[in-house]
């Protein structure tokens, strides 16, 4: 079984002290040690920003690619060995902002993947701007008379769209947070986590004090339904002084690899490739 | 001695471990370290501390 040192990266962290991303690699470290497989049958994938960072301090397999590019590599992996543990890390604006197409269409292919969006509410890496999430009349150095736009409800358009596990953490709760994403990783199929995140930097409003005043457990509450879809979008909706943490949406689905049949054979990487004749089909481009 | 987690990383500070990253001996109660100590894994100072044991 491997432990939490096994995941141990060498690499030096360039976030500032204090950033919820730390408290969100701490929960990721938990979770991979609490799902007990070894670091090489697990893949992280990133695109750009300060959440993309985050493989880079996480002793496993990493791609870190594009901006709002997380995804496709993550799904493209997957496809190519459906054996492999694939986590992406992204921010509110790699995922739901310049990633929003392939956020969309991941969810519709239903890959047994696992989403965890750090979710600040601004840009961080590029000191400061609004985000798709960053609250309507918060001031930015580019949006100095204030956001003019509505923010994005993320949780509400992913249960919308159909993702089959929709969850929210909250990254000074590593213990809860660690638990979703193992949650996550073991169902079967796209698993969506939101991680509310103080970026103790460029957003002034939403603070550790902030949210601690505002997050609670919807799990706590014996009556709440995580299968209820029309329950877990008022669920998800909820929002201003008070935030729901935890399992908002789970329900079962066919996944890709149910529907196209790959998990039936080996993973494509095993597959002996020695004897097979592409001449043919390279002939169609000559 | 009481342990001590960070309240933003969860890091937990032992007394019986010290934190050799920044010269603490083992056997320094978190009541005794510098002001100047910093959480080893996210860099917060001793105020984002609570204790859990």
């Amino acid at each position: 079984m491997p432990e939490m040192k096994d995941f141990m990266s060498n690499d030096e962290i360039a976030w500032c002290p204090g950033c919820g991303d730390f408290g969100i690699l701490t929960a990721v470290k938990k979770a991979l040690v609490k799902l007990g497989k070894p670091p090489k049958d697990i893949l992280l994938t990133s695109g750009i920003g300060q959440a993309a960072k985050l493989p880079h301090y996480v002793k496993c397999n990493c791609f870190n690619g594009l901006h709002g590019r997380a995804l496709p590599p993550a799904a493209g992996a997957k496809i190519a060995n459906h054996a492999l543990t694939v986590l992406v890390t992204t921010g509110d604006g790699d995922c739901y902002g310049e990633g929003g197409n392939h956020l969309i269409h991941n969810i519709r292919r239903n890959l047994d993947i696992t989403v965890i969006v750090h979710n600040n509410q601004i840009y961080g890496l590029t000191k400061g701007q609004a985000s798709p999430t960053t609250d309507a009349g918060y001031v930015t150095r580019v949006q100095t008379a204030g956001v003019i736009l509505e923010p994005l409800h993320p949780l509400e358009m992913v249960i919308a769209l159909g993702a089959g596990f929709v969850a929210r953490g909250y990254s000074a709760d590593s213990e809860h947070l660690s638990w979703l994403i193992l949650e996550g990783i073991n169902h079967k199929g796209f698993a969506l986590i939101d991680v509310l995140q103080p970026c103790v930097t460029f957003n002034k409003k939403n603070t550790y004090e902030w949210y601690s005043k505002r997050i609670y457990k919807v799990n706590e509450d014996p009556s709440y339904n995580p299968q209820d879809k029309i329950a877990a979008f008022k669920k998800a909706s909820e929002g201003g002084e008070r935030i729901p943490i935890g399992i908002i949406y789970r329900v079962e689905k066919e996944t890709y690899e149910d529907k196209s049949g790959i998990n039936k054979r080996p993973p494509l990487v095993e597959e002996n490739i020695e004897n097979i004749d592409i001449g043919a089909a390279l002939k169609d481009f000559v | 001695m009481n342990k001590y987690r960070c309240l933003v990383c969860s890091y937990i500070y032992d007394p019986a471990i010290g934190d050799s990253t920044q010269g603490i001996a083992p056997g320094t109660a978190f009541e005794n370290l510098p002001d100047t100590w910093l959480c080893p894994e996210c860099g917060v100072d001793k105020s984002q501390f609570e204790k859990i044991s």
